[in-house]
């Protein structure tokens, strides 16, 4: 058994709360790390750092579910392969405030589609009805539009509550 | 056919819509409507319900007669004489409401013709039945109102629309920017619409600006998230007139779940249909989960418009569980209990 490969990864563009979703149901609070990289990174350990979240949530049984937040800058997209690598699954966040949101939501879910096919993913949308930006309905008339069906949340990341109901429906995609 | 019973024409609709309508009309006949449908190409019905999405609808339409009654499914909003214009996509609650209004008031011009002239009438001349209609929305204060219905019609035909009863807070709905607001809060509100029988709502129309000012001081909810909990609450076991135990249905759409509204045994089936089409007899075996709770489920979709009818023949099989190993089971199941999810 693999216990490093008990993650679940939360991605999205700079600003989308993945910081602050990841803390509101941690054990710990989140480590945004800036370090160079090692092993598989190696490559690129002289041209840059890495900035990423990690935190953890520990089981009764002392197991740890590793909660990794992927760097926003697309600048750091090599590091996803590495990140997800193994996971249980995605949590894709999107701030509705950023220019297109829509189409930032279409950007994340092609880029991570290997792996939400071999696990799944869940997406949370935050400040929903802060601007006249996109609704609800108009990320899901493009999922519609791709023909995914994925669970689709308007959350608030600060809230425990709404980045609980968001796993759990990852993990409803995953056993079921 | 007595003068009492009120024919209905359907006119170039798509199977969706037809089985919209015969759902429809089987509901207002459950409800003692004296109404029926008429067969294919029948044009000769008191009401004519016509897709006009169809090249040929126009063309229909002109050779329909001045007196009777026309509902067009449109994308365009017409007002005519005896015409009344619905938004597409139409959906079922609100063709019942739209229908049963029209039939309400037919029903009301036919005994005052069978009065008149004391024995059954033909119902080949009726008047202006439609400014009726029409007259009777503008007096739709005087009426009472179920909550669903009223939002269902304003969510479909983006109307701004307050409910008042005296003694309650007013709320209001939104049908464009799909919100309510109210001095009660959700919990309350849902309350109103749950036990809509104990209250005598009372509907008008409002404008858009002013549902922005009373929004300032009160709270404000997805009028779809809304929609969802108040269906799934609401909803009896039974499931829509075209769906049985073996009917393969698809998920549309993740359905918009609320904070409100979640119940982890949605997720289960939320999560089965959205890999693939399948019946509420695979779902009920493949979960474990009661009758009850599946077709709950599926009325609330359908409410909302998320469940396509599959009509491929072919049977569907029992969803099989992912293949997952029974150390990953347990993990996902301690993370739950974790989570307080469990």
């Amino acid at each position: 058994m693999n216990m490093v490969n008990d993650k679940i990864i939360f991605t999205g563009p700079v600003g989308a709360g993945k910081t602050t979703a990841i803390s509101s149901i941690s054990d710990t609070p989140p480590v945004s790390t800036d370090v160079a990289c090692s092993g598989e990174e190696r490559a690129i350990k002289d041209t840059t750092t890495v900035a990423m979240d990690y935190s953890y949530i520990e089981l009764d049984n002392g197991r740890r579910i590793h909660l990794y937040g992927t760097p926003g800058q697309q600048r750091f997209d090599f590091m996803w392969d590495v990140l997800t690598n193994n996971g249980l699954g995605l949590v894709l966040l999107i701030n509705n405030n950023n220019p297109d949101p829509v189409g930032q939501m279409e950007f994340y879910l092609d880029a991570f589609a290997d792996f939400i096919r071999k696990t799944g993913v869940v997406i949370g949308i935050t400040q929903v009805g802060i601007s006249d930006n996109a609704t609800l309905a108009d990320y899901q008339s493009k999922l519609m539009e791709r023909q995914q069906i994925y669970p689709l949340f308007e959350i608030d990341g600060r809230s425990k509550q709404d980045v609980r109901i968001m796993i759990h429906a990852l993990l409803a995609v995953l056993s079921t | 056919m007595s003068a009492q019973s009120l024919n209905i024409s359907a006119l170039h609709l798509g199977e969706t819509e037809q089985k919209i309508l015969h759902v429809a009309v089987r509901l207002l006949q459950e409800d003692e409507f004296a109404c029926q449908l008429l067969g294919d190409s029948d044009c000769t019905g008191h009401i004519v319900v016509l897709d006009m999405d169809s090249d040929a609808a126009a063309e229909t339409l002109q050779k329909l007669r001045s007196s009777q009654i026309k509902i067009l499914l449109a994308d365009e909003q017409r007002s005519d004489r005896n015409l009344v214009s619905l938004a597409k996509p139409v959906h079922v609650e609100t063709l019942r409401f739209v229908l049963g209004k029209v039939c309400k008031q037919l029903m009301l011009h036919l005994q005052k013709t069978y009065d008149e002239i004391v024995q059954p009438a033909e119902f080949s001349q009726p008047t202006e039945i439609a400014s009726e209609v029409n007259d009777a929305e503008d007096d739709y204060e005087e009426e009472e109102s179920s909550l669903l219905l009223v939002m269902l019609e304003a969510r479909d035909q983006k109307k701004c629309v307050k409910i008042e009863e005296e003694g309650m807070p007013t709320i209001y709905i939104d049908g464009n920017k799909s919100t309510i607001a109210s001095e009660m809060d959700y919990e309350h509100v849902l309350e109103v619409g749950l036990h809509n029988n104990e209250h005598h709502l009372h509907k008008s129309e409002f404008g858009e600006k002013d549902v922005d000012t009373a929004a300032d001081d009160i709270s404000l909810s997805s009028l779809d998230n809304f929609l969802w909990e108040l269906t799934l609450k609401s909803s009896e076991n039974i499931l829509p007139d075209d769906i049985d135990l073996d009917t393969p249905i698809k998920l549309k759409a993740w359905p918009n779940f609320t904070r409100h509204g979640f119940h982890p045994d949605n997720f289960k089936i939320a999560a089965l249909l959205a890999r693939q089409p399948n019946s509420q007899r695979n779902l009920i075996e493949a979960t474990g989960l009661g009758e009850e709770v599946i077709s709950r489920f599926i009325n609330s979709c359908y409410a909302v418009g998320l469940i396509e009818v599959q009509n491929d023949e072919n049977p569907v099989e029992v969803p099989e569980k992912r293949q997952i190993s029974e150390e990953r089971s347990g993990l996902f199941r301690r993370l739950a209990m974790k989570l307080g999810i469990a």
